[in-house]
């Protein structure tokens, strides 16, 4: 009995020593640790392991977490390339010393100045918008124009949105706070929330499938959801979304709030040159147009081409606010939201 | 009038017939003694009065009514026959006073409780549990619950085997000074009967599930059916 | 010597990250955020929710465990195994498939037009309740089967009825493992992440990940502290209750019941009753599972799906061994020693599955932070980071079933081996070893089940390319609905630790 059992016992261990031990020898590869878990980012990291022959690793976890760990890890670490799905938490992992700056004339010749850090920590890899969307026979869109039109009396108890434990609404709050002031902030978000249609629950997909069963009129969600209900597999989410119209707000002030996937190099990483790769391969044109074309996320890439799904919407007044402010304002945000109790 | 009377009854379980054809009338307020080797179903015998087990063939009556046939079963709770079990079965998350309470209603009468508890010489053990009590004690109390209900017919089920030799002969005592007092009706089953001859006045010996004999002591001595029988006055007169 | 160096070495790994939660802690501030937090409605969420599932999961399991345990009826041996199904179906696959069922544009909305919105705390107390009841069922089955018979008859024989009897004797007698079973089962309520969130409350465990700043984990600490007193309550509580009441197991002839056949009506009733709750959390969520998952079955089952599997079996396998070998050597320790100091250590070794996944993560995650501050050395993935910390969470599991049939060994059997000449060497190998086996695959199996299930530590503690399938199904259903495609794993997880469960049931009976 104990012979089987330290036997199987010693076997295993031999055969992930042993896994581990080619692994290190390896070193034509990368390390991903990604908030983002589309198949599009697994499509092009095959891609890019088949154009460059540098294989792409990754796990898989939500920011926060991922921070906490580069952390406990320290100069142990085997991740070299940090992705986000908020534009805050690149700020945060910098202030934690966590990044090194880099440098690549093809990324920047790539991407816009506002789409990478000043200081070389972060770029881009996709921009994503928190637009209004709202049923076309019961939402009269006269009514809202900007994001503070949502806590209008017209609209008492039609609005949906979700958690704010959620980074976009978040950095939702901290792009007003930043471009408004906490005062006219935190008046906007009282408003809101007196408006709630129900507790908040749910991802975005979820409030706007709400919007079309009824339960709200309106919904604050990212604009690749919209494009990922038209596209579902499942007909009646095809069909609910035939009702829904998308309001682009603040467009004649400040814009529509403007966030981004990112992604930056790990302070300790130790394939830096890979990382460096792989970045230049995302910020490509190629990449870009796969991101808007399979995912429906807007390019970073302003040469990108849109599918045409995204291109009859109108073209709208985007935030031009500097995306490393969604991090300063991020604990004020959060505060205002848990002072309004929004769950 | 017999107040208990067993009619030829049979009760085997699977293949091995544990009981075969026994009949024996008991009187009310006679204390009888069932006495027989470990596997003779003398304890069967018991539970079939008590309720818990149905029979093949036969039937018991208890003062004229037919509680146990072949067509019949009351159900135990409803015989109104206290039982004291071999390992006293005592509530083992109930305390002295819980258990002794235990078949009483809301409605009891406390100086009732107490005077059986005083009988059975329980006082001050009151909020102890059973595992805090000697096996006497447990046998005290097991009896003592089922007494506090005034069943007409007691089954006492080698209430002694658990019990020291010291403490056997006062709890005899007690058990037979009660029964006196309460007019009760005894069936005590043992395999012993040095513990009989002290609180029985009848003897049934039964053998391989079978009645063998069935008389007072005296009758039995003059007359002994079976070298068992031999063997076991030889117990008590050497 | 050695031994009771590595007695203590290996409690103190054991208890490490709970150290840590209270290692540097700037009381002010943490006193500052309980005040803020007091009124938050987290903690009553949390409690409401425990009580809720508790109650639920009573109804589905105590009628169901007396009639499996005391009656014979149509199907019972088959159902009896089925109670314990559930357990391989994680609780937040479970949320969504009823959401997929119930919920908008949800399979009953396309056929009737009708649905349900079941995000909330009914519909997530009915969910939790179907995944976790078995935990409830199980113990109080085990517990029924080893009540003395003798004491229902002395019942009866004092004129109680049926319904007396149910709440006087037979309900009472079975509260130390009823009470085990929901301490379990509320574990896992606060353990639960994925459902909780999924249907839109705030409990502990939520809020532990929406507090977590990874620039400052002090409200993290925080609220794992202030879970731990509440923990302390309980255990206080269940230790006032049951301190004069230690012998509970029946002694003596007549354990069990003779289980008499029921017939007519009664036969089918039972049947029924039984069935019902099985329907719900096997039966329904499979055959969805089944339609939604057969169709994709081909397209995903490539090459990369068999590493899935590879890796989650050859991670629980490693991790199920590490965990039972050192439960092993703890129980053999503690039982052979006698020592009244390990017996009061022995109270520390479970601490690890009291609290929930996430928690025991940041304790892993505070001490390798300070320990890369201060040698240089922080914490490296691989395998053996996660079956680690798959040990300190379910060597509670192995340690248990190892140490309760450590205290089922006959009486002086020990001193028997001693007093014929053997040492203890001899003894353990040739006396406690051959004794404790069926045991040691029972804790083999049952933490085996555990790890194929676990998400939070596995999410945090893997390495790269390491997925394991609860991962895959957890990330398709969270990241894009994708409820379809997260059914493959999801099958898969049910299926692996289906054939275990059902060989340990065969072996008991």
């Amino acid at each position: 009995m104990i012979k089987y059992f330290l036997s199987i016992c010693v076997l295993l261990a031999y055969l992930f020593l042993g896994c581990k031990g080619s692994a290190e020898q390896e070193k034509a590869e990368v390390n991903v640790y990604t908030h983002r878990y589309y198949d599009i980012d697994k499509d092009l990291f095959k891609a890019f392991e088949e154009e460059t022959g540098v294989k792409v690793n990754v796990k898989h976890d939500k920011t926060d977490k991922l921070l906490s760990l580069l952390k406990a890890e320290g100069n142990q670490t085997q991740a070299d390339l940090l992705i986000t799905v908020d534009a805050g938490r690149l700020q945060y992992a910098r202030e934690m010393d966590l990044l090194q700056s880099f440098k690549s004339t093809k990324i920047d010749s790539n991407l816009p100045q506002n789409f990478r850090d000043k200081d070389g920590f972060w770029m881009a890899l996709t921009r994503r918008h928190r637009v209004i969307a709202y049923h076309k026979g019961r939402l009269d869109t006269a009514l809202v124009k900007n994001y503070s039109d949502l806590g209008r009396q017209e609209l008492n108890s039609r609005l949906l949105i979700r958690s704010s434990n959620n980074i976009y609404n978040q950095s939702l709050v901290a792009s007003l706070i930043a471009n408004q002031g906490a005062e006219n902030a935190y008046e906007i978000i009282k408003g809101w929330v007196a408006n709630f249609a129900r507790t908040p629950k749910g991802n975005d997909r979820d409030q706007v499938k709400s919007v079309a069963l009824g339960e709200g009129d309106c919904a604050v969600i990212n604009t690749y959801y919209i494009g990922k209900l038209a596209f579902s597999k499942n007909e009646e989410e095809r069909k609910a979304i035939s009702d829904i119209g998308i309001i682009f707000p603040n467009q004649e002030t400040t814009g529509t709030h403007t966030n981004i996937s990112g992604a930056a190099i790990v302070k300790h990483a130790p394939n830096y040159n890979n990382a460096v790769l792989l970045l230049e391969y995302l910020s490509s044109l190629k990449a870009q147009e796969a991101y808007a074309h399979k995912n429906y996320e807007f390019p970073v890439n302003p040469d990108a081409s849109l599918p045409e799904f995204l291109s009859q919407w109108p073209k709208f007044k985007i935030d031009s606010l500097d995306l490393n402010s969604l991090g300063y304002y991020n604990k004020a945000a959060v505060e205002l939201m848990e002072k309004e109790s929004w769950f | 009038m017999a107040f208990l009377s067993v009619n030829n009854i049979s009760k085997s379980f699977k293949e091995e017939k544990v009981l075969q054809n026994l009949s024996f009338d008991v009187k009310k307020s006679e204390r009888v003694a069932i006495i027989g080797g470990s596997g003779d179903g003398k304890s069967t015998l018991l539970r079939l009065i008590a309720g818990f087990d149905y029979l093949d063939g036969g039937q018991i009556e208890l003062n004229g009514q037919i509680i146990s046939s072949e067509l019949s079963h009351m159900a135990p709770e409803s015989r109104n026959i206290g039982m004291v079990f071999q390992n006293y079965a005592l509530f083992p998350h109930l305390n002295v006073m819980e258990n002794i309470c235990f078949g009483l209603g809301v409605d009891r009468n406390e100086t009732d409780v107490k005077k059986y508890i005083l009988m059975l010489g329980l006082e001050g053990m009151e909020a102890k549990y059973p595992h805090e009590l000697s096996g006497g004690q447990q046998q005290r109390l097991a009896i003592g619950r089922s007494l506090i209900l005034r069943p007409p017919l007691m089954l006492l089920d080698e209430v002694m085997s658990n019990v020291d030799v010291l403490n056997k002969n006062s709890l005899i005592k007690d058990i037979s000074n009660i029964s006196r007092e309460l007019d009760l009706t005894l069936l005590f089953v043992t395999h012993d009967i040095r513990d009989a001859v002290a609180l029985c006045d009848r003897f049934l010996f039964i053998e391989d599930g079978k009645l063998v004999q069935d008389g007072t002591l005296n009758e039995i001595r003059a007359n002994p059916a079976s070298d068992f029988i031999m063997a076991h006055l030889n117990l008590i007169f050497r | 010597m050695v031994l009771r160096a590595s007695t203590i070495i290996i409690t103190v790994f054991l208890i490490s990250p709970f150290l840590f939660l209270f290692v540097d802690i700037d009381w002010p501030f943490i006193i500052s955020i309980i005040k803020k937090h007091w009124q938050s409605d987290f903690h009553w969420t949390s409690l409401k929710l425990m009580a809720l599932v508790s109650i639920l999961s009573l109804f589905w399991a105590i009628i169901p465990a007396w009639l499996i345990a005391s009656k014979d009826f149509f199907g019972r041996s088959i159902l009896s195994v089925l109670h314990l199904m559930p357990l391989c179906i994680p609780a937040y696959i479970l949320a969504y498939v009823y959401d997929g069922v119930l919920g908008a544009y949800g399979t009953l909305m396309s056929y009737t037009g009708v649905y349900f919105d079941i995000k909330n705390i009914w519909g997530l107390t009915f969910v939790l309740s179907l995944a976790l009841y078995p935990y409830v069922f199980l113990l109080t089955k085990i517990s029924f089967s080893r009540q003395s018979y003798d004491l229902i008859n002395a019942a009866r024989s004092l004129r109680q009825n049926r319904i007396q009897r149910f709440a006087k004797v037979i309900i009472p007698l079975s509260l130390p493992a009823i009470i085990g079973g929901l301490f379990l089962l509320n574990m896992e309520v606060l353990n639960n992440f994925g459902a909780v969130s999924f249907y839109g409350l705030k409990t502990y465990t939520t809020e532990i990940i929406r507090l977590w700043n990874p620039m400052d984990l002090s409200p993290v600490k925080y609220l794992g502290i202030s879970l731990l007193l509440l923990l302390m309550l309980f255990l206080i509580l269940d230790y006032i209750y049951f301190r004069n009441k230690e012998v509970y197991e029946s002694s003596g002839a007549n354990v069990g019941y003779d289980r008499n056949k029921l017939s007519g009506y009664k036969n089918w009733l039972a049947f029924f009753v039984c069935l019902l709750p099985v329907l719900f959390a096997l039966v329904l969520p499979v055959c969805q599972l089944l339609i939604w998952g057969v169709p994709l079955f081909i397209e995903q089952l490539d090459s990369g799906f068999l590493e899935l599997i590879i890796n989650t079996l050859a991670v629980a396998l490693l991790a199920c061994f590490v965990c039972v070998l050192l439960s092993l050597f703890l129980s053999s320790i503690k039982h052979m020693l006698k020592e009244p100091w390990i017996d009061k250590f022995s109270r520390l070794w479970g601490l690890g599955y009291t609290v929930p996944g996430v928690l025991l993560g940041v304790g892993i995650l505070l001490i390798a932070s300070d320990l890369s501050k201060l040698l240089g050395i922080g914490l490296s993935l691989s395998v053996f980071t996660l079956a680690a910390a798959y040990t300190l969470r379910f060597n509670a599991v192995s340690y248990n079933a190892l140490d309760s049939a450590f205290k089922k060994f006959p009486l002086n059997i020990r001193e028997a081996s001693y007093n014929l000449g053997k040492n203890k060497h001899h003894t353990w190998l040739k006396v406690d070893l051959p004794l404790i086996r069926p045991s040691l695959i029972a804790a083999l199996i049952l933490v085996f089940v555990e790890i194929i299930k676990e998400l939070p530590l596995t999410m945090l503690f893997h390495h790269f390319n390491f997925e394991t399938l609860a991962i895959r199904a957890y990330i398709l259903m969270e990241t894009d609905g994708a409820i379809y495609e997260a059914s493959v794993p999801s099958l898969i997880i049910i299926f692996i630790s289906f054939i275990p469960i059902w060989y340990l049931n065969s072996k008991s009976q």
